[in-house]
């Protein structure tokens, strides 16, 4: 843990270059995170890169490229689902310097936050270094990034509060099956090609382009529970406590961290890692390929329509892995029986399996997107307005992503060139639900600047607000 | 006024950082856990015991049987023995003498004569480990007399006895010889009707006494001891005999004057060890068993007709077993005594019988009890103040708790009542609070004892929050246990069957309504 800390600690502080969209609900780009993430049909340059590689030509420059300097590009998404500012200070705090006594009715209220599982969640994506050379439209743009994602969710069963608020009556079921966690620490290196392609639609489309990602990847941490349906407690007769467990634990770790697996089928193969010391570069614990693959299409009147597959491909994790099962009916009705309690701990427990491999599917995404822009004349409405729409779909429930289909909306507006772009949209849906972004845009030439929350809700009502979300970055543009 | 387009940036950032302001955050800063109750309830105990598991078998406590309807506990003591020689009985220490006997004064002439053994025996060989003969001579004659005494009889180094005697004129002498170490043999040529005499053959001699001359003689026999002999010994008390040994039953001796016994049995083995293959026979006279408890208290073991004494004759080995049917064994071992005596009258060779008897002889007594489980028992502490130390509670905080139960469930398979008082005392065994649980017997068959199914009986401690706190300052638990068959007193008693495969489910659960605190957790 310690290992995680300061890694993490020196990824951010020295060389954190933060704007890449990954999976469906992942963190983005603060112009597109400014715009409720909606990014799919008017990202440009390397902000294309991870969304849609077609877009990568969409760029107003010959060359661009993100470096640390001179701001260092951060988004940083966490908060809960359940729990608000207001909460925590109505249950946390005090009442006459002393803790508050819950009542029956604050017992209640509270065990309902926690109604389908309280989600804690925490996105952080950055970006070593990315790249963009433009070249004439017939050869087409390249792009290469250098990209980690950090992603972690843990859903809270709503049991446990009920437990620990209401006790363990007698006759009384306690599913888990609620409880989920995701994290993992991937990096992909990737390599983008995108090209307009003429002649098809002619008639139609103003400009039709094409573009492919191919993406190296390495895993440095991941963990998460494939299976965590059937898994329940039970309260009977004489206080007699039945467990039902069934759930299955995926896990590794790059050598950094320095994990010690106990193997409870061969005691034999226990993991004996190596202490080692916190690299931006450690060595992988899995590895994987990556496919992103698009298309972008300008209309004419100035639309725009996107169509993107992102993430297609695998990683295959191999390095101090561990596959974690329990499965089975424990029944407790003895605690001061030795054996009783020797097998709540070892099926609590379950039975871990390591040095195997396991492979996990990348955060598929399905991502289409429309936009639109608006010239306004002088005396009506000033500036130009974009207006754009994005409809992403995951295929799986990777960290990062999710099966729940998110619609976003968002608008972009700027007065004049050179007066900052003020940027607003709104997010539906997918695993975290509304939200409403905000952010500015500075074009000064060759370099830009974004700031953005995406949740502005929670600048606007902070004590009602349950996330925290922030995103600045820059680009050189030549 | 015309709106300047060109500073509604200006003036939408300004909304939106009134929103902000206007919205400020109450940020805590003061956090702290609430507290709340909540009952936890936890299962303790599940489980089924067996008297079995219980009562381990041990020394004086087994198990007879294998099946669950036959198999039963056997109080069994040790085997206690007795034994009895019977060296008295070859002591012939009474004397016998001959006296006033006339022996002529004649050269190879001699006189016969005859000394008896002492209380009539008749011995056909013998070998003396003590014993002495006297003799005395008078001579009136004016000269001095040589007298030679032969006893054709004893043989004492491997030659006949003989003893010389001289006797001055007008004189006496006189001679005691030791017979430790001789043999005694009857002479072929003694008749039937001498052969409880020892034979003497006795010749005097001088140098010139006239024929007619003669001496006068007297012999005397005293604390004659056989290590062997062979032959007729008149019937011979042994004197009474007495020994006593403890009766140890172990814990079971706690119950004495409670526990009333249906069945038991006192095996009485008695062998009468001799070398010899023709032994005398024995007679027990008035056997008495009495039991003593330390108070002093005593009671005897009679037969069915209510005799305390006991008779019997051996000849070999005797096997006596008193029962309930032909005794008052079970009253007796319900007495628990912790001493038995055991006195006898031992008289040897009753029947008047010619045989073989040693100084290796005796006589016996193997004796042990036993008892099966099956039993009426009133009122009984079985233990008290044992101290369970509970100290280690810190860490439950037990007095966070506002109230708390314990609920015992118990299916009683053992038809035994049983009470339980727990005292919980602090470090000093002060008292703090106690409790008591009590637990009804198992069904039971009143012909025959037996169980017919199990009693469930549910005792619930319910602690308030200042017993709880008291429980939190409780170092132990004293507990005492006493049991109880149904119907124990009445007459009769009824008696129930306590076995091994008895069972008894102990189902224990218990809750607490907890105040949590987290700062108490730091």
């Amino acid at each position: 843990m310690k290992n995680l800390i300061i890694t993490l600690s020196v990824s951010i502080v020295f060389c954190v270059n933060i704007f890449a969209q990954y999976g469906s609900e992942g963190s983005t780009d603060a112009r597109s995170m400014s715009l409720g993430k909606t990014s799919n049909a008017i990202s440009q340059g390397v902000y294309s890169i991870g969304i849609n590689p077609a877009n990568l030509i969409n760029s107003n420059s010959d060359v661009d490229f993100s470096t640390v300097l001179p701001l260092p590009h951060l988004s940083v998404t966490a908060g809960t689902n359940f729990m608000t500012i207001n909460d925590i200070n109505y249950y946390f705090g005090t009442v006459n310097g002393q803790p508050r006594y819950l009542t029956d009715n604050d017992k209640q209220n509270l065990n309902s936050l926690f109604s389908g599982g309280g989600l804690i969640f925490s996105n952080m994506s950055f970006t070593l270094f990315s790249f963009g050379l433009h070249l004439d439209p017939s050869i087409g743009s390249f792009g290469f990034s250098i990209n980690d994602f950090i992603e972690g969710d843990l859903t809270v069963p709503q049991a446990l509060s009920t437990l620990a608020l209401y006790g363990n009556p007698q006759n009384s079921t306690y599913s888990f099956d609620d409880s989920k966690f995701n994290a993992w620490w991937i990096r992909n290196y990737s390599l983008t090609y995108s090209r307009e392609i003429k002649g098809v639609l002619d008639q139609y489309l103003e400009k039709l382009s094409a573009g492919v990602s191919i993406k190296y990847y390495q895993g440095f941490a991941y963990a998460q529970s494939v299976q965590t349906n059937g898994n329940y407690i039970q309260t009977g007769a004489n206080n007699q406590i039945t467990l039902h467990s069934n759930y299955v634990i995926q896990s590794a770790f790059s050598n950094m961290f320095n994990v010690k697996y106990k193997d409870t089928t061969n005691t034999s193969s226990d993991s004996n890692n190596t202490n080692s010391k916190g690299t931006p570069f450690p060595s992988p614990a899995g590895t994987g390929l990556g496919f992103d693959v698009g298309f972008s299409a300008s209309l004419f009147n100035d639309w725009t329509v996107s169509l993107a597959i992102t993430d297609i491909g695998s990683i295959t994790w191999n390095q101090n892995t561990a596959v974690t099962t329990a499965s089975g009916q424990y029944t407790v009705s003895d605690l001061t029986s030795q054996a009783q309690r020797d097998s709540i701990k070892y099926n609590f427990k379950g039975n871990s399996v390591t040095g195997g491999s396991f492979t996990t599917d990348l955060p598929t995404t399905l991502r289409i997107g429309a936009a639109h822009k608006f010239n306004f004349n002088e005396g009506s409405f000033p500036g130009t307005l974009l207006v754009a729409m994005d409809i992403n779909q995951g295929f799986n429930d990777e960290p990062g992503n999710s099966t729940k289909t998110r619609v976003s909306i968002g608008g972009e507006w700027q007065l004049a060139h050179g007066v900052p772009y003020i940027r607003t949209g709104f997010s539906f849906g997918g695993l975290l639900g509304f939200h409403w972004g905000f952010g500015l845009g500075i074009d000064a030439g060759s370099l830009e600047f974004n700031l953005a929350t995406m949740d502005m809700q929670s600048f606007a009502a902070p004590n009602s607000a349950k996330y925290l979300s922030v995103a600045l970055d820059s680009r050189w543009m030549f | 006024m015309n709106f300047n387009y060109r500073n509604f940036p200006i003036v939408l950032v300004s909304i939106l950082l009134s929103l902000w302001i206007g919205g400020c955050i109450d940020l805590p800063t003061n956090l702290k856990v609430p507290q709340w109750d909540v009952d936890l309830n936890v299962p303790l105990v599940n489980r089924s015991y067996t008297l079995n598991d219980i009562i381990k078998e041990q020394k004086y406590i087994s198990i007879q049987g294998t099946s669950s309807a036959d198999s039963i506990y056997v109080l069994q003591s040790d085997t206690y023995s007795q034994s009895a020689d019977v060296s008295n009985f070859i002591q012939l220490n009474a004397t016998s003498s001959s006296t006033g006997n006339i022996i002529p004064v004649v050269n190879s002439v001699s006189a016969t004569i005859y000394l008896p053994i002492p209380k009539g025996a008749i011995l056909d060989n013998a070998i003396f480990k003590s014993g002495f003969l006297s003799l005395y001579a008078a001579n009136p004659n004016p000269e001095v007399v040589d007298i030679l005494i032969a006893f054709p009889g004893i043989i004492q180094n491997g030659s006949e006895l003989k003893i010389s005697m001289t006797v001055p004129a007008s004189g006496q002498d006189s001679v005691q010889t030791p017979l430790a170490g001789c043999t005694y043999l009857l002479p072929a040529n003694q008749t039937t009707q001498n052969q409880g005499y020892i034979q003497l053959v006795i010749s005097g001699s001088s140098i010139s006494l006239p024929l007619g001359s003669f001496v006068t003689m007297s012999i005397y026999s005293s604390n004659f001891s056989f290590s062997s002999a062979t032959g007729y010994l008149p019937e011979q008390s042994l004197g009474v005999k007495s020994q006593q040994f403890s009766l140890n039953l172990g814990d079971a001796q706690n119950y004495g004057n409670k526990a009333s016994l249906k069945y038991a049995e006192l095996d009485m083995d008695v062998k009468y060890y001799s070398p010899a293959s023709n032994p005398f026979g024995i007679l027990v006279d008035s056997l008495n068993i009495i039991g003593v408890r330390n108070d002093g208290s005593q009671l005897a073991l009679k037969d069915s007709t209510g005799s305390s004494n006991i008779t019997f004759t051996i000849n070999g080995t005797k096997h006596l077993s008193f029962t309930q049917d032909n005794s008052n064994i079970t009253s007796f071992i319900s007495f628990l005594p912790s001493t038995i005596l055991l006195s006898a009258d031992y008289i040897m060779n009753p029947s008047n019988s010619t045989g073989t008897v040693t100084n290796q002889d005796s006589v016996v007594f193997s004796t042990n009890f036993s008892t099966s489980s099956i039993l009426a028992l009133q009122k009984t502490l079985i233990t008290d103040t044992t101290s369970i130390n509970i100290t280690n509670q810190d860490s439950l905080k037990i007095q966070d708790a506002r109230s708390a139960y314990i609920n015992v469930n118990v299916q009683n398979g053992i038809p035994l009542n049983a009470w339980l008082t727990i005292n919980f005392v602090d470090g000093g065994y002060n008292h703090l609070f106690s409790d008591s649980l009590s637990f009804l017997a198992a069904n039971i068959n009143t012909a025959t004892g037996e169980v017919t199914s199990a009693f469930t009986t549910n005792n619930v401690i319910q602690l308030d929050s200042a017993q709880a706190a008291k429980l939190a300052g409780a170092h132990y638990a004293i507990v005492s246990i006493n049991v109880q068959t149904n119907d124990a007193s009445s007459s009769p008693a009824q008696y129930v069957a306590i076995r091994p495969n008895d069972s008894i489910q102990v189902t224990v659960y218990g809750g607490v309504n907890y105040h949590v605190n987290t700062n108490d957790l730091k």
